[in-house]
């Protein structure tokens, strides 16, 4: 039964009450307004198990998991000023694949939670509405629910803490919107970005290609070493030149804008979105004389800058108190999405040309290690991004996954065999179903 | 085991194209051992669902101000009725059926059929009101009270929708008491016009005895500032 308490604080006996509904957090406030016809503001996490997946079992792991993250089971409604997740009792959500990853149809302005549960032979994944949580805490829930999963297939998965107990109580800080904590007055404004090259190409609606390319950590680490840069960066770095080498005589900046995670750099464990985002790149040379070398030199150490606490507030400072401004919160939700939309696609995609996020490595116990073949990520890719990227780590193999709605794929053929030059051994795979005719 | 030679990397099994360059896969050791692939399901591509309502709305929309500008031209005036067809399925749509309804149930349909039919007649009928006054003196409050009713009489077979139920009223009892304020202001009595506001208000206060948690709850998600 679902509690009742609009604060969701704690209850009479001093035990926390699940609210019934959630205020969007910050970070998820954009995704509802910028959801198009052919964006619908997803990503999807799968793990390849050795076997085929078996959908009575995994039922059964969804509905076992579902009390233990009721900010996951949760719907998008809309108020007159502001979205909200109203928490939903069905967890009718694992479905066979059978169309493209991140499709359109409809996560939300349903009764069903804003996610689903898809498998297709041996692969178990989910696709997520992104206003409900980001990729960080998608992966501890997907891990919890592959967790159960075998369990109920008979073996025993010990719990280590890189997947969360479903035994225990939900936690009222796994549901905080952290951002609102960390918003402080007295930070320097955010300066103001110059616009990115944007990649063109034409676009199928309703397409969407994957292509995986498989590598081992090993041979990664050994190109990333010398030239001391950690793996983001390199893969960084190779995309910023795959995009440069498409088109050598451009001259604006080429930025890559990447994801980081906050809870590592803030130490908060909420479920909720938790992650900001760095634009890196570099500005071609006019002679169009741009060497990998160069771009390494411009991009080397600027994540990392970005990735501390003094850093983060910036932003943090923006877009909190944009959102905490009586004029922007006392404005109807109806006049307030169309203005978000426009932001988001007129001002806000234009300062990056693509997407990469990184997962970072997927801790799991060995027990149940042995059952998984690998990870895979796909980022939906917003409406004007022709070409999306996202990593995911499990041990010694690193899946680097393009995704976009256009079957042009020069930049990924363009990353993938710079890497090969470098000796960088690599497996592609695809969901287009013309590389098997 | 399938590889491509061209771009120097190992392919799925099964594979007779490379997906970055599209040359032909051909069969060699693999230089990434113990992989196996992982299918994707065959997807039949489906295109873009057609814009109907949007064409419906459109022909609506430029209609509407069609007639509005012939209003102008013939009459030197634009009738309060005129402008209410424009107006208020604008204001339906864009502001109440977003704010108000989670899912087309069937009490929504109710309350857009009391919408559109109440168009209609104010399209046709002829008052002080411009054309509008039947319409808000006895058609918008008469179907107001039709749709609450069949929205209580729902409550008991529907209990999940009770808290969506209290928001719908909300909405007609708002409505409902701007029409009175309209027909008090124009000199008519506005009986019916009471009677949709004093029904709504009472499955309201109903609803609100019964589940008062779930209603305030309802209440705080969908008008928190």
């Amino acid at each position: 039964m679902l509690g009742t308490e609009a604060t969701g604080t704690v209850g009479a006996k001093g035990k926390y009450v699940v609210p019934h509904w959630f205020r969007l957090d910050n970070a998820a406030t954009i995704y509802p307004a910028a959801r198009t016809r052919t964006y619908a503001c997803t990503f999807r996490i799968t793990f390849v198990i050795n076997e085929n997946a078996d959908p009575e079992l995994l039922r059964r792991a969804v509905d076992d998991i579902a009390p233990r993250f009721p900010s996951f089971f949760v719907q998008l409604r809309t108020g007159l000023f502001w979205y909200y997740l109203e928490r939903v009792d069905d967890t009718d959500v694992v479905v066979e694949e059978s169309e493209y990853p991140c499709h359109r149809a409809s996560l939300v302005e349903t009764d069903k939670p804003a996610f689903r549960i898809i498998y297709y032979k041996r692969r178990i994944g989910i696709e997520m509405f992104h206003s409900v949580s980001d990729g960080g805490a998608t992966l501890i829930f997907l891990k919890t629910l592959v967790a159960r999963y075998l369990e109920l297939k008979g073996y025993n998965i010990p719990k280590n803490g890189d997947f969360i107990d479903i035994g225990e109580e939900p936690k009222e800080y796994e549901h905080e919107d952290v951002f609102q904590k960390l918003y402080k007055k007295d930070v320097p404004a955010l300066k103001k970005e110059e616009a990115s090259y944007q990649y063109r190409v034409k676009t199928i609606p309703n397409y969407f290609q994957a292509v995986h390319g498989i590598i081992p950590v090993e041979d990664l680490k050994a190109q990333c070493k010398p030239l001391g840069l950690t793996i983001t960066d390199y893969f960084a770095a190779v995309l910023l030149y795959s995009i440069y080498l498409d088109n050598p005589k451009n001259k604006k900046p080429i930025k890559v804008s990447v994801p980081i995670s906050l809870r590592p750099v803030f130490g908060y464990d909420t479920l909720r979105n938790f992650s900001l985002f760095t634009n890196i790149g570099f500005v071609p040379k006019a002679d169009g004389s741009t060497t990998f070398d160069d771009i390494v030199e411009s991009i080397r150490g600027k994540i990392k800058a970005d990735v501390n606490p003094d850093a983060m507030l910036i932003p943090i400072k923006r877009n909190v108190g944009s959102a905490n401004n009586p004029a922007v919160r006392f404005l109807p939700n109806i006049l307030k999405r169309p203005l978000l939309k426009a932001a988001y696609h007129l001002v806000g995609q234009r300062k990056f040309l693509c997407c990469m996020t990184n997962l970072g490595i997927c801790k799991m116990p060995p027990e149940m290690r042995e059952h998984i073949d690998r990870i895979e990520v796909l980022l939906g890719g917003a409406p004007r991004e022709t070409l999306a990227c996202a990593i995911g780590c499990l041990d010694e193999t690193l899946n680097f996954t393009f995704t976009g709605s256009s079957k042009r794929f020069d930049i990924p053929r363009n990353f993938f065999t710079f890497l090969t030059s470098k000796g960088i051994r690599v497996r592609v795979e695809t969901n287009n179903k013309e590389a098997w005719s | 085991m399938m590889r491509c030679k061209k771009c120097n990397v190992d392919l799925g099994e099964e594979y007779k194209r490379c997906p970055l360059c599209g040359s032909p896969a051909e069969n060699e050791e693999p230089l990434i051992k113990g992989q196996r692939t992982a299918e994707y399901p065959d997807i039949v591509y489906r295109k873009n669902p057609p814009w109907y309502f949007g064409i419906f709305s459109a022909v609506y929309l430029i209609s509407s101000a069609a007639a509005i500008a012939a209003d102008c031209l013939i009459n030197k005036t634009v009738s309060n009725a005129m402008w209410a067809v424009f107006i208020l399925p604008c204001v339906w749509a864009i502001v109440f059926r977003p704010v108000f309804i989670k899912k087309l149930y069937f009490g929504s349909y109710i309350i857009h059929d009391a919408v559109y039919l109440s168009l209609l007649m104010l399209w046709f009928s002829k008052s002080h009101l411009g054309n509008f006054g039947p319409a808000i003196r006895f058609g918008i409050p008469l179907l107001s009270l039709s749709a609450a009713v069949i929205l209580f009489v729902g409550l008991f077979f529907f209990p999940q929708r009770r808290k969506n139920a209290a928001t719908h009223l909300i909405a007609i009892g708002a409505c409902n008491v701007l029409l009175l304020v309209i027909c008090l202001a124009y000199g008519y009595t506005p009986w019916w016009c009471a009677a949709a506001v004093a029904v709504c208000a009472a499955i309201i206060a109903g609803l609100c005895v019964a589940m008062p948690k779930e209603i305030r709850d309802e209440l705080a998600a969908r008008f928190r500032v």
